[in-house]
């Protein structure tokens, strides 16, 4: 009895250890990127680090970027059309790395609802992946983008030194979001920065891990770009795993639900769909 | 009647099995995908129905049973005394 009782404090310290670890090993890790490098100036006073996670945090929201004339306001008009967009089918799911080409640059830094910041991404241009802060990969299926679906999404990004007119680009996520748009930049701008509120955009708190993907090619011009495994030059073009996370996936609606269609399923097989003796005279 | 008359069968419940092993598998499925464990995707919640659906039906099937509810109903209508003597006089009436 004792013996047994040794076992089960080992076993248990063993994994409060293994949980204990990986979070110690990772705050003992130095960021290697200084992200206000990627943050406009003008915008820099905005960003504080509070939480000393190595990504400012955010003050205020900084302004809308600019939407181009071709940008898709309304989204999918139907169903139908919006789960075409963001079927499985189009997402390449055996790869779990990341990529991005073409001369995108700049930082994308996600929010919780207080303005705390939860994951930033960096890319530097050329054809070097996109990285987290400590400089590894980021995007992957290991290293997901963390996005708060209460939060915010604030880049700032350009692609200097080239210049998109008529320019096109999509941005979709796997069973979440399809967006796309363009414009013809008569006035020759490379730098755009802004914010998506997923609160505004998403339904309700959820988690999940989904493959997202985008493009934006220059001189396309107004017709939409469709999803391809070519552009013509110059272009970007990137793929990655994107970690959608709630404050707490058993409190969601669809965590809830599942739990109790776990629950309900398991006491059926269990307890109603298994066989049974009864007399027979 | 008496205790030999009563004997157990066995009734096994494959439909109840497929169905529950449905449920459960859709349930489990939402729940990795809720906790990102893994991607959230049709084809992956389809591969955890049908599989648990399969499972609930092997269940159904070859799952160790449940014993009978209380005793064989010989063993409760307990023959009275003044039967036995017209019993064992019915079992031989050669003698």
């Amino acid at each position: 009895m004792r013996a047994r009782r040794w076992r089960y404090l080992v076993l248990a310290t063993g994994f409060v250890a293994l949980l204990a670890v990986g979070p110690a090993a990772s705050a003992g890790t130095e960021p290697a990127i200084d992200l206000l490098q990627f943050i406009p100036e003008q915008f820099r006073a905005d960003f504080v680090d509070r939480n000393g996670d190595g990504i400012p945090d955010l003050g205020e929201i900084p302004p809308e970027g600019t939407a181009g004339i071709w940008d898709d306001r309304v989204g999918a008009v139907t169903d139908e059309e919006f789960l075409t967009a963001v079927s499985p089918a189009q997402f390449d799911r055996s790869d779990e790395g990341s990529f991005l080409f073409g001369p995108c640059k700049g930082v994308a830094i996600s929010y919780d609802a207080d303005g705390n910041s939860v994951d930033a991404i960096v890319s530097r241009g050329g054809d070097e992946p996109v990285l987290d802060i400590f400089g590894n990969q980021k995007m992957t299926r290991g290293n997901p983008f963390l996005v708060d679906t209460r939060g915010v999404l604030v880049y700032f990004g350009s692609s200097q030194p080239e210049t998109f007119f008529d320019h096109r680009w999509y941005l979709m996520a796997e069973g979440v979001f399809s967006d796309d748009g363009g414009d013809p930049n008569p006035q020759g701008k490379n730098r755009n920065a802004g914010a998506v509120e997923f609160m505004n955009l998403l339904p309700f708190p959820f988690t999940a891990l989904v493959k997202a993907k985008g493009a934006w090619v220059h001189g396309w011009g107004p017709a939409p770009l469709p999803v391809q495994d070519t552009y013509p030059e110059p272009n970007c073009v990137g793929e990655g795993w994107v970690k959608f996370v709630g404050p707490n996936p058993f409190l969601t609606p669809p965590g809830a639900l599942a739990m109790l269609l776990a629950a309900a399923g398991f006491s059926g097989v269990l307890f109603s769909a298994r066989p049974a003796l009864s007399w027979r005279e | 009647m008496n205790a030999t008359s009563a004997r157990p069968i066995l009734k096994r419940h494959p439909i109840r099995g497929f169905l529950w092993g449905l449920v459960t598998g859709l349930g489990v499925g939402l729940l990795l995908m809720t906790l990102a464990l893994v991607q959230a995707s049709l084809p992956h919640l389809i591969v955890y129905t049908a599989a648990t659906a399969v499972l609930g039906t092997v269940w159904g099937v070859f799952g160790p049973p449940k014993q009978p509810k209380g005793p064989p109903p010989a063993a409760v209508a307990e023959p009275s005394t003044d039967d036995r003597p017209h019993e064992s006089g019915d079992a031989s009436p050669e003698d």
